[in-house]
């Protein structure tokens, strides 16, 4: 019996702690398989993120409202997306390099943009967040009600976005022609679609999730900003929507199989104090190898992914 | 081509004239000791980068001369250095782990200025113009464990966060976890390596996880999972203790005190023994682990009397200052 409640108690823990982990990086995910979805290979969401982290935390931390917070995060998104996008599609530039030099450049400005809002100020900020709200009624079942249901509002709301971006992408036309573009854009020109509007859409989408994303980590994680909020997650969304299969529910899947695995290494070092920590460390990232390669074929990489579209 | 020759050539000998009267200058001068210092962070960490940069203004404010690089990717780390060096800078410091075998490289080339790296020393010999620290990671980790066990109310488990997975943070693990269960009996030490110094999610997640299995005091030694991990307390309804920088105002009614590390006064005590001509070289500077670090709780100065109870400041005060004066031997109590 005792046994029982134990492991009751560390699944219960472990599950709810996947969920957590694998919030923002599924959110970034979902926005960036619109992009990929209509052909255009987004490097550039690591930088977006960190952007929509800074705007996130100074809007919330200037007017103390959380909200304005994430949509400050969503608007610097957006804005990052406008010059993004017509990078990739006006100017038809090497999207691996545009997005690289992005990331760079974020970074850069982020860090002095940061140094103008603190003005020489020093020390910690109190912190700005989210706090958990327990759906009431679903939040008491037994097992699933704490893993499910008694987190911050984003978790909600990122589920919602993911069943959304199944919908939009399968049951709608403008899901339908985003993914004709990605596939074969001269087709889809032919046809009548306007392709530089719909991957124009695609980058967008993007950006705005990453900036959602960014948000996401200041004002539910950490609750203050730094140069290093970000560091590499944006890449981990990236190999999520490889891992999911350009789909957004596998996508969810993925990322939640990815939470797991960091969730379990954390778990499992408390108790055993005799394995390398390595060893567990590399788990979640073992995970993901062994799910992209191989055991998925690229048959579902949309066909025009990365290649630049123009009319003869 | 032959323009351009011409105009390097003319380039090199305004330099050189240049550089003359400039040193006629200087030594006319009361000769300011220049001071650089070459960081891979931001100086706006809230922690180590911006401890040490804090240092570096107060030199400056004494009058020396100083330059600083912050971000300094390792790649580009060898150029950096060796620019300060070509421009002459008297001592060039270069702050982290990053630096030490680098240094042991260059600073033979530039035998007449001094190089500081804030990194324990490596192995085999080193210039006379080169110094390393012992920062005390280990004396502050063992006493961090002491006051967790101290203040926690269940008396079960404390627990620490780890950042990089390296052998710095594995000792300090060591240390906090021996710190924790020889103050306190029945008490557990317990720690996670989280193996990532920025991930705020694995942070507070290690601290969950630990506070699950009992813990309800958490430390940390990282910086943005660290800061995940205090906020890890805050939601499970367990104290916290910051680390490297003052965090009272990070979770204010979470945390007790904060174990701050003094790399300011690192800076100012290397940079006034070259301005004194007593610069010590080739060996390892090891400060008392009072000397190195603090404690400082916000506008509660030293610790949040709602957190930690007298009974328990007064009993750490007794291991503190054993461990500053050496009592208390921590390489004899961790394993």
């Amino acid at each position: 019996m005792d046994v029982d409640f134990a492991l009751t108690a560390f699944l219960t823990g472990w599950l709810a702690a996947t969920v957590r982990l694998a919030g923002p990086l599924l959110l970034a995910a979902l926005g960036e398989l619109f992009a990929e979805r209509a052909g255009v290979l987004n490097i550039g969401i690591e930088g977006v993120m960190l952007l929509g982290a800074l705007v996130a935390w100074w809007a919330a931390w200037s007017t103390g409202s959380l909200w304005l917070g994430m949509l400050g995060g969503m608007a610097a998104g957006l804005t990052a997306g406008g010059f993004l996008g017509f990078m990739y599609v006006t100017a038809q530039a090497s999207q691996v390099v545009v997005g690289v030099i992005f990331n760079i450049f974020a970074l850069g400005l982020a860090s002095y943009a940061y140094r103008l809002i603190l003005g020489g100020a020093s020390g910690a900020q109190t912190a700005v967040m989210f706090s958990v709200l327990p759906i009431p009624l679903l939040s008491e079942i037994p097992f699933l009600g704490p893993i499910l249901f008694r987190h911050t509002p984003l978790v909600y709301l990122t589920a919602l976005v993911a069943a959304g971006a199944w919908f939009v992408l399968r049951r709608t036309s403008f899901g339908l022609n985003l993914r004709a573009v990605g596939e074969n854009p001269r087709a889809a020109d032919t046809a009548g679609l306007d392709v530089t509007a719909y991957r124009y859409a695609g980058v967008l989408i993007s950006c705005v999730a990453a900036g959602a994303a960014g948000a996401y980590l200041v004002l539910a994680q950490v609750g203050q900003f730094r140069e290093t909020v970000v560091s590499g997650q944006g890449f981990i969304a990236l190999a999520i929507v490889i891992f999911g299969r350009w789909d957004p529910l596998r996508a969810a899947i993925a990322a939640l199989i990815f939470g797991a695995a960091d969730a379990l290494q954390l778990t499992l070092q408390i108790f055993t104090s005799g394995v390398p920590p390595q060893l567990l460390l590399a788990l979640p990232y073992l995970v993901t190898i062994l799910a992209m390669s191989g055991l998925i074929g690229k048959a579902d990489q949309p066909e025009s992914l990365m290649v630049p579209y123009s009319r003869e | 081509m032959p323009n351009r020759r011409a105009f390097l050539f003319g380039l090199t000998a305004a330099t050189a004239a240049a550089a003359l009267l400039s040193g006629i200058g200087a030594a006319r001068a009361a000769d300011p000791v220049r001071v650089a210092l070459i960081m891979t962070g931001p100086i706006t960490d809230g922690g180590w980068a911006q401890l040490a940069y804090e240092g570096l203004q107060a030199l400056k404010a004494k009058g020396f001369v100083t330059a600083y690089a912050e971000n300094v990717a390792q790649a580009n780390l060898v150029q950096v250095v060796e620019g300060y060096a070509d421009d002459g800078y008297d001592l060039i410091i270069g702050h982290g782990y990053e630096f030490g075998s680098a240094f042991l490289e260059i600073a033979p080339e530039y035998p007449d200025q001094k190089f500081f790296a804030s990194t324990f020393k490596p192995e085999g010999e080193a210039p006379e113009n080169l110094g390393f620290i012992d920062l005390a990671y280990y004396d502050a980790s063992y006493g961090a464990g002491a006051l967790a066990a101290l203040i926690s109310e269940k008396g079960k488990a404390v627990g620490f966060v780890g950042g990089g997975d390296n052998p710095t943070q594995q000792r300090m693990m060591a240390c906090f976890v021996a710190g924790a269960q020889l103050t306190r009996e029945g008490v557990k030490g317990l720690g996670v390596i989280t193996g990532d110094y920025d991930n705020a999610g694995r942070g507070s997640e290690a601290a969950s996880a630990m506070i699950a299995n009992g813990a309800d005091v958490i430390w940390h030694g990282a910086n943005v999972t660290g800061l995940g991990a205090i906020q890890g307390a805050v939601a499970g309804g367990a104290k916290a203790l910051g680390c490297y920088s003052d965090q009272t105002s990070v979770a204010p009614g979470t945390v007790g005190a904060s174990f701050v590390m003094n790399l300011g006064w690192m800076v100012e005590q290397v940079g006034d023994s070259v301005a004194a001509g007593a610069f010590k070289g080739g060996e390892e500077w090891r400060p008392k682990v009072t000397e190195m670090w603090s404690l400082k709780a916000g506008e509660h100065g030293d610790h949040d009397s709602a957190l930690i109870s007298e009974e328990a400041w007064s009993a750490f005060q007794k291991i503190w200052s054993g461990l500053g004066s050496g009592e208390i031997e921590v390489s004899k109590l961790a394993p």
